[in-house]
């Protein structure tokens, strides 16, 4: 059962894979992890916003699961099971550096690092802006938001598995995407003006208890106005 | 059209269903009559595909490396201690029970309960099923990774302090006073929250879970001689540790808290642990 995995000759699905390691076969968790190394090194990635900090992360989260194999017990898919483990253990180290507060946030040239070289080059400059500052922007988000961003819009899981994953009920997934896309947008508009952007816009309704910062109304996005005029 | 424009965030609410359908209907008409509503609205949706567009690189070769290296030196420290009946393998999120119990946690029981047991059984029950109890029902080992090291800190000393000046008690009592009752060790089930049927002795905390041993090598790594205030075992995003809380040793209004790998119980050969964190808070 479970033989969809099309790759290498041993097609074991995951919980095989999971049930062979707790069984004591030594190859078993390698390949389970082989299997999903990317995606998970994606998501650490982008929670941590920082590489030596998601490599840490990783690795701390993989031993871990390495150890806990026995007590999985299939009330989860392994992938959930594992990415859990990941993100609680990037969500602790985001933790822990505010708790003392001393941690230094990742310098912005390290940013640089999380484009793949080949994009970077190829990539267009304003797309390239676009990241760049959307990668930055993502840093600064609470690492709830961040978090339930990567997993749904970033990395394109169905919410219901961003909730079991964050262990978090749906509706608070949606609304942590709905505020987090809500404090990434005047980005997008900063860096993409349009005609009808701003001028003499009647005041929005804040929300207390939204921490969405308003519609940037200043000299900032007239600055950046310059090329949206006509041309684009 | 409306004066006042729903704020973006109400906007991406809609697209996510959490407005109710009255709210919902009304945003909508909104949209339909207004433009830069609607460019939000168009705005939300193309941030979303920017942000599944953005490039994901594959793990680099150094940390794939890294990691492997990491499993194998697991595996090979498994495969020393499957000969002896090896504990590690169980779930590290719970507590373990102490086989012996710290003698300074013994003082704190022997000390809170004596304010503890003055309160009416009938007080203690309402208490206990405060929202704490409903809330750790389900998110057990996820709420506690959660939690900052401060708040955890807080808890663990709230748990172990319930009488004022229980700390201040402590003085020169390390080890004087008597071993916990073997009733507080009630063997490997975590108590549930509700758990006021406390009858059972005076040797049973308000909630046991603090009460953990620590493990030498956890000791070992930080150093110091006297017995600490309270330990925990913790979940640390998955990092089985161990919290452990110390009097400061300059500033008696502080504590000095201690978080230490538990790698270190299983290691062969045994090895002192890690210090992941170590900080001071203050006494409240």
């Amino acid at each position: 059962m479970g033989r969809r995995v099309p790759e290498g000759p041993a097609v074991d699905s995951d919980d095989e894979l999971l049930a062979r390691h707790a069984a004591g076969d030594p190859d078993a968790f390698s390949e389970l992890v082989r299997r999903h190394r990317d995606r998970l090194w994606a998501v650490a990635l982008r929670t941590l916003g920082d590489r030596e900090e998601a490599a840490d992360a990783l690795q701390d989260a993989l031993v871990s699961a390495y150890r806990a194999a026995g007590t999985f017990r299939g009330q989860a898919a392994v992938t959930t099971w594992l990415h859990r483990i990941t993100v609680n253990a990037c969500l602790d180290r985001i933790r822990r550096a505010n708790s003392r507060k001393t941690a230094p946030m990742p310098e912005p040239e390290r940013l640089e690092d999380l484009l793949e070289p080949h994009e970077s080059a190829a990539a267009p400059a304003e797309r390239q802006d676009l990241r760049r500052e959307l990668r930055t922007a993502l840093d600064e988000l609470p690492a709830e938001q961040r978090a339930a961003l990567v997993l749904v819009d970033m990395q394109g899981y169905p919410v219901a598995e961003a909730a079991r994953i964050l262990d978090t009920p749906v509706g608070t997934i949606k609304s942590r995407c709905a505020r987090g896309r809500a404090r990434l947008l005047p980005l997008l508009r900063h860096l993409r003006p349009r005609a009808s952007e701003d001028e003499g816009s009647p005041e929005r309704n804040q929300s207390p208890d939204t921490s969405v910062p308003p519609p940037r109304k200043t000299g900032d996005t007239r600055r950046a106005r310059r090329g949206g005029g006509g041309s684009s | 059209m409306n004066n006042t424009h729903p704020d973006p965030a109400e906007i991406a609410a809609l697209d996510e269903d959490l407005l109710s359908e009255p709210e919902a209907e009304a945003l909508r008409d909104h949209l339909a009559g207004c433009a830069s509503c609607a460019e939000i609205h168009a705005d939300l949706l193309a941030l979303r595909q920017e942000l599944r567009a953005l490039p994901a690189p594959p793990i680099p070769e150094d940390v794939a490396a890294r990691i492997d290296a990491a499993l194998a030196a697991e595996a090979a420290a498994v495969s020393r201690e499957t000969e002896q009946p090896a504990p590690t393998l169980m779930p590290m999120t719970r507590p373990r029970w102490p086989r012996m119990a710290l003698a300074a946690v013994g003082a704190i029981v022997a000390v809170g309960l004596g304010a503890f047991l003055t309160q009416p059984l009938i007080g203690q029950s309402t208490q206990q099923d405060g929202p704490a109890s409903a809330e750790d029902a389900d998110e057990d080992t996820a709420a506690l990774a959660a939690e900052p090291l401060a708040d955890q800190v807080r808890e663990l000393l709230a748990e172990t302090e319930d009488a004022p000046g229980t700390l201040s008690t402590m003085e020169g009592t390390e080890g004087d006073l008597a071993e916990p009752s073997p009733e507080s060790a009630t063997g490997g089930e975590e108590p549930s929250e509700g758990g006021a049927e406390e009858e059972s002795g005076a040797a049973t905390p308000q909630e046991a879970e603090p009460v953990t041993d620590v493990p030498s090598c956890v000791e070992d790594a930080i150093g110091r001689q006297e017995a600490p205030l309270a330990a925990e075992e913790e979940d640390y995003g998955g990092v089985d540790a161990y919290l452990v809380l110390f009097r400061h040793t300059a500033d008696p209004e502080r504590v000095d808290a201690y978080v230490v790998d538990a790698d270190c119980v299983s290691a062969t050969p045994p090895a002192s642990g890690e210090i992941l964190v170590q900080q001071s808070y203050p006494l409240e």
